[in-house]
């Protein structure tokens, strides 16, 4: 167990970890601005992954022509999740559980359908950047380089969003009082499906940018999604940069603990940190007061 | 109670008892049979849901628990049924109680978050701790228990034991609901601040409440385990969870009638979407959407209103 094998695995975890973030920022900013836990930010984030796999083979667009129109398309998805299933329920009473509710609908409805359509099988979405290098002594892949790039660079844009354009305060001005939001004269049905847009674009970007890591298929969504719960649990809703660093964070203690430790317990490792961590700051690590 | 509910009741009863003899196929009394046990985990499920109002995604453990418990000692040990499926009860209550003790001092969706990462921690457990829980090799053979020389392992036999499980749970969290202690619970959902002014202990009783909660649920995964005979790491996944919630929320949570209406519909619905073929469990999402859309207070409570409103006002006037 060398010094390049801890390298090795600290990539892997930084590399993971991102993409994690990438995905719990969707579900964090719903869960924030909404007040939804959308079941279905999962299989949005694998529908994003196979619309860029059936574009790019029927299409014959490259990776970035299939990532557009994917992201498109799920940001509409979005909009339309957002209008079904969310917005009928506004204002009635139990909405966190109702919500909960018609979003796993949803999340049945696109998993099953996605089998039905596709196939229940893995899909390679090629990239053109799947060389693998040595740099120092570790083995890194482009696809995973280009992964932690874009998603900082998404990170970056969506925080310059949020806080210096007029629609972006207006989303955290709605994420922070519905009644003072709408006070000031801001539509929240429209801030409401902007919400669902955008996180839905975010999803299905995480799903393109893994898809060529980690396969396409329909159960993908599953397994992130709890890894999404622990990440927004452990950031503090409505945290940006808390997502990112608790995504981080799980990358890291995932990868190391499962290397050095026991690969068998890494799940219950992430989640016993989690529970700790909630008994101890309940409120998350990066939630500001008030 | 009116005299017309207590008719209804009356029956209900009686046909609960005669499912076997008017639906002749095994298979359909097959059903019946998984609805009484999911009947029963949606009841538990709405103890804490409904009567408490507070959240938990970990429920499917503490079903998966009780199996595993029942099954892992009548398959290892050789304990007759008859005491192992009391021991998973008892056994998934208590660690329904650490699990209440530890986590209800969290509210909302971090209490739900929490609760999930015990049912996730467990279930890594159940998968890895081969020597005692088999892992993924399954436990199988799990017998079914036995009533003189006769074992309980026709769909017959066995409606009439979940059956009487059923009755005594509906019996018991009826009386707790009258109780002080159901009407403190009461309290504490439609506000919590106000209860704890009018000086209830209101940690205590959710913590107790979460515990009859785990004791059932355990039961329920028990009664599932020596039912179906085969059990494994699957039997804790989140699809439990989800179906419980399907069925208390769809049938209205905070009744009873609402997760016996829930879970006949959360059985019977699927297997006539048998129809749509492969397209059977996204229908059902649809369903689902539809249904928390148009009613979101529950079907139940919608036709006691639709049948105070017709029926009721009919015969008065």
């Amino acid at each position: 167990m060398g010094w390049s094998q801890l390298r090795q695995q600290i990539f892997y975890g930084l590399t993971n970890g991102m993409a994690y973030a990438l995905f719990a920022i969707g579900l964090s900013l719903i869960w924030g601005i909404v007040g939804v836990i959308n079941l279905a930010h999962g299989e949005l984030y694998m529908l994003g992954a196979m619309l860029a796999w059936l574009v790019g083979t029927t299409l014959g667009l490259n990776f970035f022509g299939s990532a557009i129109v994917s992201i498109v398309v799920l940001g509409a998805v979005g909009i339309l999740c957002n209008r079904v299933a969310v917005q009928p329920l506004l204002g009635v009473r139990n909405f966190l559980l109702l919500t909960l509710l018609s979003t796993l609908g949803l999340s049945m409805i696109f998993m099953n359908g996605a089998i039905v359509v596709w196939g229940d099988i893995s899909r390679e979405v090629t990239t053109p950047f799947s060389e693998i290098i040595k740099v120092g002594g570790i083995q890194v892949s482009g696809e995973r380089v280009v992964t932690f790039a874009i998603t900082v660079g998404a990170v970056l844009l969506l925080h310059f969003f949020l806080t210096r354009s007029k629609l972006g305060k207006a989303l955290r001005a709605s994420a922070q009082s519905s009644f003072g939001a709408r006070l000031v004269g801001i539509d929240l049905k429209r801030i409401y499906a902007l919400g669902f847009a955008l996180a839905s674009a975010l999803a299905a970007l995480a799903g393109i940018l893994l898809a060529p890591i980690w396969y396409a298929y329909p159960h993908m969504g599953q397994a992130m999604l709890i890894k999404g719960f622990v990440t927004v649990i452990l950031a503090g809703l409505g945290s940006i940069f808390g997502c990112v660093a608790a995504g981080l964070f799980i990358g890291l203690a995932e990868s190391l603990f499962g290397y050095y430790i026991s690969v068998y317990y890494r799940d219950a490792f992430c989640f016993l940190i989690m529970v700790i961590i909630l008994l101890a700051r309940p409120t998350g690590l990066f939630q500001k007061a008030g | 109670m009116t005299k017309q509910r207590w008719l209804a009741n009356l029956l209900l009863l009686v046909v609960a008892i005669l499912v076997p003899t008017i639906f002749k196929t095994p298979y359909l009394v097959h059903l019946f049979v998984l609805s009484g046990i999911f009947a029963l985990f949606s009841l538990a499920y709405d103890i804490v849901i409904g009567m408490m109002g507070q959240f938990s995604f970990g429920h499917q453990a503490l079903w998966g628990l009780g199996a595993y418990i029942s099954a892992l000692l009548a398959v290892d040990t050789g304990v007759s049924p008859w005491f192992t499926i009391p021991a998973g009860a008892i056994g998934t209550g208590i660690f329904g109680f650490a699990m209440g003790w530890i986590s209800l001092r969290l509210r909302g969706a971090y209490l739900g978050i929490i609760t999930l990462g015990f049912a996730v921690i467990l279930q890594e457990v159940i998968i890895n701790w081969k020597t005692v829980t088999h892992g993924w090799l399954q436990v199988l053979r799990i017998p079914a228990p036995k009533l003189g020389d006769t074992a309980l392992n026709t769909p017959f036999s066995y409606y009439y034991l979940v059956l009487a499980f059923l009755l005594l749970t509906i019996y018991f969290i009826k009386s707790i609901q009258r109780s002080r202690f159901g009407r403190g619970l009461a309290a504490l959902r439609e506000n919590e601040q106000r209860a704890i002014s009018l000086g209830i202990p209101i940690f205590k009783y959710m913590v107790v409440a979460f515990t009859i909660s785990a004791t059932l649920s355990g039961l329920a995964g028990a009664l599932f385990a020596h039912y179906v005979h085969t059990i494994n790491p699957n039997t804790l996944a989140t699809s439990y969870l989800w179906a419980a919630l399907i069925i208390v929320l769809v049938g209205g949570s905070g009744t009873l009638g609402g997760p016996l209406i829930g879970t006949l519909l959360f059985i019977f619905v699927p297997e006539w979407l048998r129809m749509a073929a492969a397209l059977r469990f996204a229908v059902f999402g649809i369903l689902i959407v539809v249904c928390v859309v148009f009613v979101p207070e529950g079907l139940y409570p919608r036709l006691l209103s639709l049948w105070n409103r017709f029926i009721v006002s009919r015969v008065k006037g």
